[in-house]
């Protein structure tokens, strides 16, 4: 395609090769082509070049991530969160956890903070409220990135909540349109508010307890 | 698959490391393969996959969820092997733009003056002619290079991954292959 020969050949010639071996040319331009290849010797060489350039391409070999790859990454991670290690403590250390259950309750501290003002948390979004039925409400349309919290009111889900949600004494309704990515969870009982505020007592020992570990 | 990736990531958002561990093996192979092609050199391509996991997982909650997982895997690592080639040697000069047939052959005269670092000569894998001329590309045909070829994904993922038009897209992987047939002939 130089110097003279490039008189004869049409200027579009060489993107239509890329095109056809990106399959991605009309059968008009493919038609073009093959036929000036029939005569352009030049241009039969470079399409000839470009498919042996794409054959060495797809037939480079595949690879492996070296060995200990997997465990040399997991190293590097930040700490787990501690509500996974806490769910696995509890389960391994069911009369500690009732030991101190028995301690919660008996401070006071799960009951006044049961009893404390209404709550309404999220990261982000644009929630609604109906102060006639005392329901928070999630747009259709909206989508709240993180978790939702709500407390002492009723919970309507038309839109979408990317993380989990938590309703402390009150109702949570989904409408048909509603998404929740993470777990829906209803807490109506002042035992479950202890369950759940005990959660909260045993995250704060872990982080005690791995410190503990860690030196 | 989709699905599967899908329930694991729930479980890593919730902070489940050995969740995260099933991810890796998953994709261990594609990433590293990515950054080796990019790279051309062992330890920096493990190094830069390691680190692409570990944005991964620290960034796990800006992942939306209704996306394919490996396009915006790939992204992270994509971009971490470009920063490192950056890093690595100014090239800016292989970054100019290459137009046309004119601008690809003052692109190979330049690029055939440029050593390859020791580690990189020796290397069996470097004996390989089209990997030498892969890493002979400036870094954005490199990487649309790479995408369609070692990772063989279609246009639009590519577009998705280097956050480009499907329009531009083509033209780099026009442009990267022209130079490669150019490399291959020279060899
Ligand atoms: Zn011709």
């Amino acid at each position: 395609m130089k110097g003279g020969e490039a008189m004869k050949c049409p200027a579009e010639m060489i993107g239509i090769m890329h095109d056809v071996l990106d399959e991605d040319a009309t059968k008009e331009q493919k038609r073009l082509l093959f036929e000036h290849i029939q005569t352009c010797s030049d241009c039969k060489q470079h399409y000839e070049e470009l498919k042996k350039t794409e054959s060495f391409l797809l037939s480079s070999p595949s690879m492996e991530a070296p060995d200990g790859f997997t465990s040399k990454v997991m190293k590097q991670l930040p700490q787990e969160k501690r509500t996974v290690w806490i769910k696995r403590w509890m389960k391994s250390h069911p009369l500690v956890t009732a030991a101190i259950l028995f301690l919660a309750l008996m401070t006071g501290s799960v009951y006044s903070s049961w009893t404390s003002e209404d709550q309404l948390s999220a990261l982000s979004g644009n929630l609604r409220f109906d102060q006639e039925t005392n329901t928070v409400i999630v747009p259709e349309g909206e989508v709240i990135e993180g978790d939702l919290t709500v407390k002492n009111r009723n919970l309507e889900i038309e839109g979408e909540v990317k993380g989990d949600v938590l309703v402390i004494n009150g109702e949570q309704y989904m409408a048909s349109a509603g998404q929740v990515t993470g777990e829906i969870e209803e807490v109506d009982h002042i035992l479950d508010w202890t369950w759940y505020e005990l959660k909260k007592l045993v995250y704060n020992l872990g982080d005690f307890f791995t410190n503990e570990e860690s030196k | 698959m989709d699905a599967i990736v899908k329930r694991i990531i729930l479980q890593v958002r919730k902070g489940d490391h050995n969740a995260f561990g099933e991810l890796v093996e998953l994709y261990k192979d594609r990433v590293f393969a990515l950054s080796y092609r990019m790279l051309g050199n062992r330890q920096e391509a493990e190094d830069v996959a390691q680190e692409a996991f570990i944005r991964a997982y620290t960034n796990i909650d800006r992942y939306q969820i209704d996306r394919k997982f490996s396009t915006w895997l790939y992204r992270i690592a994509t971009n971490l092997s470009i920063d490192r080639m950056r890093k690595k040697k100014p090239d800016y000069y292989l970054d100019a733009e290459v137009a046309g047939t004119d601008g690809l052959t003052m692109y190979s005269q330049v690029s055939a003056d440029e050593q390859l670092p020791e580690d990189e000569v020796v290397s069996l894998e470097a004996q390989d002619g089209i990997h030498r001329a892969i890493l002979s590309l400036p870094a954005k045909y490199r990487s649309a290079i790479t995408l369609k070829y070692i990772q063989e994904l279609s246009l639009k993922e590519i577009s998705e991954i280097l956050d480009l038009p499907i329009g531009t897209v083509k033209t780099r992987i026009h442009r990267g292959r022209e130079a490669l047939r150019k490399k291959l002939q020279e060899q």
